[in-house]
């Protein structure tokens, strides 16, 4: 195991299963270790323990919402390049590495980038279309840890989020990354459209050999930032659907403990409409749920070398490969210090240590304003109280 | 470091987050441990706590470049 001392314990890496866990200092102490420089008060902030990591601008397949606007003539770093950002990962003791873009499997070099982030004790895994998946780029997945291949539904339902049918494609990748006996996933963008249907997706996304299932909430950022995007958004009704939704997948699909469901943290505010989980939250928190975490226990690095809060984000004008020095970055600064002192309604509510003010990029767009997330429902719910407020 | 001081016990977890989570836009945790058994939820940190008490250890120093301190510090070594 790969530990890391934080100012309250430790994060630990787990290597015989798929596992990071926190620590509080008596049981790194347990250990039989010590956090010496880091347990000190006025420590440094560490920094993230998962970075997403964009190897490539390029990719054909022309998703109306890629938030990364990527395009088949876009950019694709030298290895070289790269190589660089893998050490910066490597000295800041980050514990995994996300490949994307742009699609990843366009790069040659893609078998041996993953053996350069294993060689820097860092985990790496990626997420693909599966368009174009040859048996030479199925072969070139070998060396991560898992495979996520994006996969919104069947075809009218894929087609609904991204604006062409690639539910064919992605189906075929799915399979054949699972019989090639590699761990693969998939990665389900919830719309407005492919919400009602997400218990058949994920059902055919187990019998196709899936693993897990990662729920995503779709947000306004590259060819989604557009007021389409008011459009496709969750309704405030299935955002308060999202907690016994779960529950139902939960039931239904991951009882034999094969499958499991994730949520990404931008869905996380949703649960303060679930009572059960929104008066729980040391539960969420104990089972590893992470709301926001831009600019703390995450980061990505844009294609061109840059940090940013996270993939949504804009860049900071901090290097990647200067990652360790994230801590002096005046806009990774003002992000973790918003969590710590969030605005009503998030200050009160009692999730807002796990959901972290929910999804700032969204706020930032709809709102015009780094704050509360306005499509969480309690927080929709406070601005109608206060417009009756104020209207009475 | 001595094997025989390794003895953590449950309540010194205070996260556990499962899986690889492969997504390379945001960040994802396991639900549906939430709303299984209690017992399932056990089994959950008792595998981990076995983990913690046999795996070999290495201690990461991330401040390790713009601190200048060397690449190994006293406490970076395997167990």
């Amino acid at each position: 195991m790969i530990v890391r001392y934080e100012s309250w314990g430790a994060w630990v890496k787990l290597e015989s299963q798929p596992a990071i866990v926190a620590l509080d200092r008596d049981g790194v102490r347990a250990l039989g270790l010590d956090g010496g420089a880091a347990w000190l008060e006025g420590a440094t902030p560490t920094a993230p323990i998962e970075v997403h990591m964009a190897v490539t601008a390029r990719c054909g397949a022309g998703c109306e919402g890629c938030y990364l606007d990527a395009r088949p003539d876009g950019v694709e770093p030298p290895r070289e390049t790269l190589l660089g950002e893998l050490d910066a990962l490597r000295d800041a003791g980050v514990f995994t590495v996300a490949f994307g873009g742009g699609e990843p499997t366009t790069r040659d070099d893609l078998d041996v980038l993953a053996e350069d982030a294993r060689a820097r004790g860092i985990t790496p895994v990626l997420t693909t279309s599966g368009l174009g998946l040859t048996e030479t780029r199925l072969e070139k997945l070998r060396g991560f840890a898992q495979v996520n291949v994006s996969y919104d539904g069947a075809s009218e339902t894929y087609a609904s989020v991204r604006g062409f049918d690639g539910a064919g494609a992605a189906e075929r990748a799915i399979e054949r990354i699972a019989r090639a006996g590699m761990r693969v996933g998939v990665n389900v963008v919830l719309t407005r459209e492919s919400f009602p249907r997400v218990r058949e997706t994920l059902a055919r996304a187990r019998e196709l050999g899936a693993c897990e299932a990662q729920l995503l909430r779709y947000k306004p950022a590259g060819r989604a930032a557009s007021l389409d995007y008011l459009a496709r958004r969750l309704t405030l009704d299935q955002a308060r659907s999202l907690g016994p939704t779960l529950r139902e997948l939960a039931d239904t699909l991951c009882s034999s403990g094969e499958f499991h469901v994730r949520i990404d943290c931008a869905l996380v505010a949703f649960l303060s409409a679930d009572a059960e989980l929104a008066n729980d939250p040391a539960r969420l928190a104990r089972f590893g749920v992470f709301g926001c975490e831009a600019g703390g226990a995450l980061a990505a690095f844009t294609v061109d070398g840059r940090v940013s809060p996270c993939s949504f984000a804009f860049a900071t004008d901090l290097r990647a490969t200067d990652l360790v020095d994230h801590a002096a970055d005046t806009t990774l600064t003002r992000w973790r210090a918003y969590v710590g002192s969030p605005a009503e309604p998030c200050a009160s509510c009692s999730m807002r240590s796990v959901c972290k003010g929910g999804c700032k990029v969204v706020a930032a767009h709809v709102d015009g304003a780094h704050g509360p997330d306005p499509e969480c429902p309690r927080v929709a719910a406070f601005r109608g109280e206060t417009r009756r407020e104020r209207a009475s | 470091m001595s094997d025989a001081k390794r003895e953590p016990e449950v309540d010194q977890i205070l996260r556990v987050r499962t899986g690889h989570g492969a997504n390379c836009s945001s960040i994802g945790s396991v639900i549906d441990t939430l709303f299984a058994t209690a017992t399932v939820g056990a089994a959950v940190f008792a595998a981990v706590l076995a983990a913690l008490k046999t795996e070999d250890v290495k201690v990461v120093s991330p401040m390790a470049r713009s601190h200048g301190v060397q690449d190994k510090s006293p406490q970076e070594k395997d167990a």
